[in-house]
């Protein structure tokens, strides 16, 4: 499994124009121009890295900082 | 499962629209969304069977019901009402039809939202393979739901043939509640109002190709369905082109449709604007983004595109708009068009709906093929453009319009006008380059204007009048109800009037506008006109008198021909010149002397003044 927070940090700057140091943690993700289309390209991306992380859970938060939460979840229990 | 009858809540925001809309049109039968899942293969009927049984009990929105109550609209659940019924077709001769017949009556009967399920599922076994069909009403869930709810029933599935892990269960539905009341409550509400209003301040007036600014657009109990696949090609330059210049595919499309329609505004002043809806998902970052529930937005989007721009600079301004108007996306349009007080069918706040569903792709069934059929996706307004799939799994395109408003081949024309209009944009610099008309139509004008080719002889309209009066001077040339007159008769008269206009200025160059009734006189007149070499212009005394007022002076005719009744209505300046100024023996002379011409239909000699009683009609005799 090699997802780690920053390297999400980066895909997710990368696909809205941004810089890494510009997405916080907390900071709303749709509202920093995330879309659903988008999303399901990072998302799928990251299945083919190892992830295996429904889409819905992702959509269903809108920060960093929540994701990171599911994923180290679910990484401590796989 | 058995669950005690919960007590009621209010609607939702996202509701509450709809549920007026059908309050206003309880027999409407047009939010009833209804889909069929064609499935072949070696189906496990009792898995399917179990699939949707589970997919029932854990979608809780299948459950809800409606009612009217003491503070407003209600809702509550209801479950163990619904569940899967079967009709066995496997001896059908035709047993393909008779399942689409049952599925289409069955989408056509309206619901009763307080006595029966929101929703029907049936399973039609045919010889070869079965269909599986949904309906469920929009006010229970939207799209999206649809397709959270289908693809249950695949993972479900899945699972119970052993392909699969076992889903994880649906969040409750009380989820949506809470997300309502959060955002109802919030700054971000306030804040999303304002953004709003801003971005509407000085919009055109609604327009659209089958409706003019003001004109009513509310949906009918039916819509047109114009469907078809963009081809490979289209959707694999849509896919390379989004992602040369990093936009999403889906916003492309949208601002390409917007364009597109713009070149059907801008008459009334609109300026080449439209006002396109988009309907927005409204889940994304939200605790309801896989929960099947009624969440969408349909948010405006002007759209006036700078045609002589490079596409890819223009796309990528709209595409910057889009992101930004989806931050403001919850905001209902509902609430918005209270706000701008566009309030009844005429005053709207966006003409058609551009609706690009990249997640409607077919739900996967393990060991099936699976395809999936929309039989109809909620109201029709105006005209819905639909965009379903994605561009590797291929992009299905639907033109749904209302029938009110559009014929099936107005439906069928505008869709390929937009399919050619955007294969032609993708490929193209700029807007600018691109035809509004589709290549078929291009072809079709041409091969018209090749077969309307003959020659035609050198002579003027004048010519060719005074040479069919010589001809036939007894024959009736004019007829208005119970009087009329002869080529002779006409022959004269127009000369006379003639040499008075002429007298008066007209002549070659010059205009004479015409503000009469229906009359003997109107023809009378024109046919005068056309003698002394003028040009007439027919002024509608049905307009205001601002606006023929305006027209007068952008035209600055040398006469202005009307009659006792219309002159008040026109300027007191302008050069008006009325009957009774016309020569002396007018008109009294040929109605006391010619009640009734006869009605024998002389050769060569059209008829139609004879079938239209009341309207006059000249007979020119051959066709010119």
């Amino acid at each position: 499994m090699t997802v780690t927070l920053e390297k999400m940090r980066a895909d997710i700057a990368r696909l809205i124009d941004l810089d890494p140091d510009e997405i916080g943690n907390d900071d709303h993700l749709p509202d920093l121009g995330l879309d659903s289309l988008r999303l399901m390209r990072l998302v799928t991306a990251w299945e083919a890295e190892g992830l295996k992380l429904d889409f819905a859970v992702f959509a269903e938060s809108a920060t960093l900082g929540e994701w990171w939460e599911a994923v180290s979840r679910l990484q401590a229990a796989g | 499962m058995t669950r005690a009858v919960q007590e009621t809540r209010p609607l939702t925001e996202a509701q509450e629209g709809l549920w007026y809309f059908q309050a206003l049109d309880p027999a409407n039968p047009i939010l009833n969304t209804g889909q069929y899942l064609e499935l072949t293969g070696a189906v496990d009927l009792a898995a399917l069977r179990e699939a949707v049984a589970r997919t029932i009990i854990e979608s809780e929105a299948l459950h809800l019901r409606f009612r009217t109550g003491s503070t407003g609209p209600e809702q509550w659940l209801q479950p163990g009402a619904l569940s899967l019924s079967e009709v066995d077709l496997t001896a059908h001769p035709e047993a393909a039809a008779e399942a689409l017949r049952q599925m289409q009556a069955d989408t056509a009967r309206p619901t009763d939202l307080a006595a029966e399920p929101v929703a029907a599922f049936t399973l039609f076994l045919l010889p070869d393979r079965v269909f599986l069909y949904e309906r469920i009403h929009h006010l229970a869930t939207d799209g999206y739901g649809i397709v959270l709810v289908s693809n249950r029933i695949g993972e479900h599935y899945g699972h119970l043939t052993g392909q699969g892990p076992e889903p994880l269960p649906f969040p409750p539905l009380s989820r949506a509640d809470d997300e309502d009341a959060v955002y109802r409550n919030s700054p971000r509400r306030v804040g999303d109002a304002a953004w709003w209003r801003e971005a509407m301040a000085g919009a055109p007036v609604v327009t659209s190709p089958g409706t003019l600014a003001g004109e009513r657009a509310v949906s009918g109990h039916e819509f047109h369905r114009e469907s078809l696949w963009l081809p490979e090609a289209l959707t694999a330059r849509l896919a390379a082109f989004s992602d040369q210049h990093g936009f999403g595919w889906p916003d492309v499309l949208t601002a390409l449709t917007g364009a597109c329609l713009a070149r059907w505004s801008g008459v009334d002043g609109a300026g080449g604007e439209a006002v396109i809806g988009m309907p927005f998902m409204a889940r994304m970052g939200r605790k309801i983004a896989r929960l099947p529930c009624m969440a969408m937005n349909v948010l405006p989007h002007r759209v006036s595109p700078d045609e002589e721009a490079p596409l890819s600079d223009w796309l990528g301004h709209e595409v910057r708009r889009m992101r930004e108007a989806r931050k403001h996306g919850l905001y209902r349009s509902e609430q918005l068009r209270r706000d701008l007080g566009l309030i009844g069918g005429a005053r709207r706040l966006y003409g058609p709906l551009v609706n690009v569903q990249p997640f409607d792709r077919a739900p996967v069934f393990s060991g099936l093929e699976c395809r999936l059929h929309i039989l109809g996706a909620g109201a029709v307004e105006d005209l819905t453009f639909t965009f379903r799939g994605d561009p590797v799994a291929g992009i299905l395109f639907e033109t749904d319009s209302n029938p009110g408003l559009y014929s099936a081949e107005e439906t069928r024309n505008h869709g390929l006008r937009l399919m050619a209009f955007i294969e032609g944009a993708l490929a193209a610099e700029r807007l600018r380059d691109v035809p509004s008309a589709s290549p078929d139509e291009i072809a079709a004008q041409d091969a018209r204007a090749l077969a309307s080719r003959h020659p035609v002889p050198d002579v003027t309209l004048v010519d060719l009048i005074e040479a069919q009066m010589r001809e036939t001077p007894e024959a009736p040339a004019l007829r208005f109800g119970a009087v009329g007159l002869s080529y002779a008769e006409l022959d004269a008269q127009t000369e006379a009037l003639a040499v008075q206009l002429r007298a008066r200025g007209a002549g070659p160059e010059q205009i004479v506008a015409v503000a009469m009734e229906r009359s003997l006189e109107l023809s009378v007149a024109l046919v005068a006109i056309l003698r002394t070499g003028a040009a007439w212009l027919p002024l509608d005394p049905d307009h205001p008198p601002e606006r023929l007022a305006r027209i007068l002076a952008m035209a600055k005719p040398v006469l202005v021909m009307t009659s006792a009744a219309i002159a008040p209505l026109l300027p007191a300046e302008a050069p008006l010149f009325q009957p009774a100024d016309w020569p002396a023996d007018w008109p009294a002379q040929w109605h006391s002397l010619h009640p009734a011409p006869p009605l024998a239909r002389p050769s060569g000699h059209s008829a139609s003044g004879q079938r239209c009683m009341g309207q006059p009609r000249i007979s020119f005799g051959n066709p010119i």
